[in-house]
């Protein structure tokens, strides 16, 4: 009974004080071209505006759902742009047919997949990453 | 009659089971350089106290009907193609049946971090104001009903898209980022278009119509701050309908100005929003050789959205159009023996809640009170000249969009 309390206050606590999100970074695919990139290209590839790299690759942009918390921290802390700002542009691409949104994967785990597998591709964990399969950069 | 409405509901089932079949298999794309479809279906009720609106509203009217599917293919990181089908029922306003909403190329010149340059031609989307490219897409918009005074339901077949070739670019100076959009081509005018703009006697046609449509946006900090005008220029040659010979019309020219000024603030639970137009209208010969009339209406609203906890969306907004900016209170319409002058204005005040379920799925309902009957259309209510100068309306809509 005593356990069946506590997980219940667990998630109530949880749910009244959602835990703190780590420090969301951007990551990319090891062979990108790149060590660091300004906030306004960061907001410029995410906003889908910018199509490729400087060597002419493609980028790939992958995301969470806009409500994933991890999404929203990454959104408000590293473009400084309010998430439905984003959505709003990305809506304007999709519905009238002048560009793509970015690709939406289910979790961190497919996030690394695909940008790990995808030459040019671009995401963001909150995960400590930074190896063979991905890169992190820096965001000025 | 009967025939016809079974082969509405056909194509509308159709549609819906395509989406529902395809939407789980299409939404998700593995590259930049797949095929990706998307998709949205809305269903609204109208239900009116006095008066109708997009059908008979009062007896409640289902006539509020949106459905789209479409796909896009990024070729290489600079070539984009893309199409979309619709299917809309706004009461009498858009044509039967499914109709192609865009199918363009868009080819990227220029596409660098603080600036970038672009042509794109076939069907477009006309870029005017905040809302007019999605407005078919009920996750798009911030309550069921546009503002009717800038994005009129009634005449939504014209400022859908058009057959035309664009340039769009953007340029980033500082914290800003300005974007235009020009394009140029014909406007899709069907042959019930002009009844539906209350400037024309009954079958009037527009031939050999010319558009324009251009806009620059400025957005401040990541669209904390948005700001555009829009401008629309279209012209055409008119032809009346059937003579009557009590009231002769002859051949004439028609040409429409529109300015859209807008304005609007963001933060993470709230939005403000304005919108300002002024409405221009010219027509040359058509009531009499030789003869010109010029008629300028104006409109605007202000609104403001909050969410008031995550997923729940509470809008007010005030919404005010004067079809004759210099016959506001209509007593020269009265004069002219065109009453009632309540015809001369809309004042609707809007009260909106949203839900949205989860990333697909949205829940509306939304509350107008409306003083005049300026957007009111003769199609839809016969006894037009007895209209009520009061009335309210209640909605209520489900969408869903992938």
């Amino acid at each position: 009974m005593k356990g069946y309390i506590s997980v219940i206050l667990v998630i109530l606590l949880n749910l009244i004080f959602p835990p703190d999100i780590e420090a969301v970074e951007l990551i990319v695919h090891p062979d990108t071209p790149i060590s660091q990139v300004d906030r306004n290209v960061a907001r410029g590839i995410f906003s889908m505006r910018m199509r490729e790299w400087a060597d002419g690759t493609p980028i790939t942009v992958y995301v969470l759902t806009d409500r994933n918390p991890i999404h929203q921290k990454f959104v408000q802390s590293i473009l400084a742009m309010i998430p439905h700002q984003l959505r709003r542009s990305w809506d304007r691409y999709l519905y009238s047919g002048i560009g793509s949104p970015p690709i939406q994967v289910k979790n961190l785990e497919e996030m690394l997949l695909k940008i790990s597998a995808t030459p040019g591709a671009i995401g963001y964990t909150n995960e400590d990453m930074n190896g063979a399969e991905v890169r992190k950069i820096e965001v000025n | 009659m009967v025939l016809r409405c079974v082969k509405l509901k056909l194509t509308e089932w159709v549609l819906l089971t395509v989406i529902g079949i395809l939407s789980p298999m299409l939404a998700g794309a593995d590259t930049e350089q797949s095929i990706r479809w998307h998709g949205f279906l809305s269903q609204g009720l109208i239900a009116t106290d006095d008066n109708n609106f997009l059908g008979d509203s009062e007896s409640i009217s289902s006539e509020l009907t949106e459905v789209g599917i479409g796909a896009s293919w990024n070729a290489t990181s600079r070539i984009h193609f893309s199409a979309q089908a619709l299917y809309l029922k706004a009461g009498d306003s858009a044509p039967d049946g499914v109709e192609l909403d865009f199918g363009l190329v868009d080819i990227n010149l220029i596409n660098d971090a603080t600036h970038g340059l672009g042509v794109r031609a076939g069907r477009l989307k006309n870029p005017y104001g905040f809302y007019n490219e999605t407005r078919d897409v009920m996750a798009t918009r911030a309550s069921i009903l546009l503002p009717e005074s800038i994005y009129p339901d009634t005449l939504r077949e014209i400022y859908h898209s058009s057959d035309s070739i664009g340039l769009h670019g953007y340029k980033e100076i500082g914290s800003t980022l300005f974007q235009f959009d020009v394009i140029s081509g014909k406007p899709l005018i069907g042959d019930d278009t002009l009844d539906d703009m209350a400037l024309f006697a009954p079958g009037t046609q527009s031939k050999n119509n010319e558009l324009w449509v251009g806009r620059l946006m400025a957005e401040y900090d990541g669209g904390r701050l948005r700001g555009g005008i829009s401008r629309v220029n279209l012209t055409g040659d008119l032809k009346p309908g059937p003579v009557n010979p009590l009231f002769p019309l002859f051949d004439g020219e028609l040409e429409l100005d529109m300015t859209l000024f807008s304005l609007e603030y963001n933060q993470l639970r709230w939005q403000l929003t304005a919108e300002y137009q002024i409405f221009d209208a010219r027509i040359k010969d058509y009531y009499l050789p030789g003869f010109s009339s010029e008629n300028t209406g104006e409109s605007w609203y202000l609104q403001a959205r909050y969410e008031f906890m995550p997923r729940w969306y509470l809008l007010a907004r005030y919404d005010v159009y004067y079809g004759n900016k210099d016959d506001k209170d209509g007593k020269d319409r009265v004069a002219s023996g065109n009453p009632p002058s309540y015809a001369a204005f809309a004042k609707d005040t809007t009260f909106s809640l949203r839900y949205e379920l989860n990333e697909h799925w949205v829940l509306s309902t939304e509350l107008h009170h409306v003083s005049g009957i300026g957007w009111l259309r003769s199609q839809d209510n016969a006894d037009y000249a007895n209209l009520e100068k009061n009335w309210n309306m209640l909605l209520f809509q489900v969408g869903y969009h992938f």
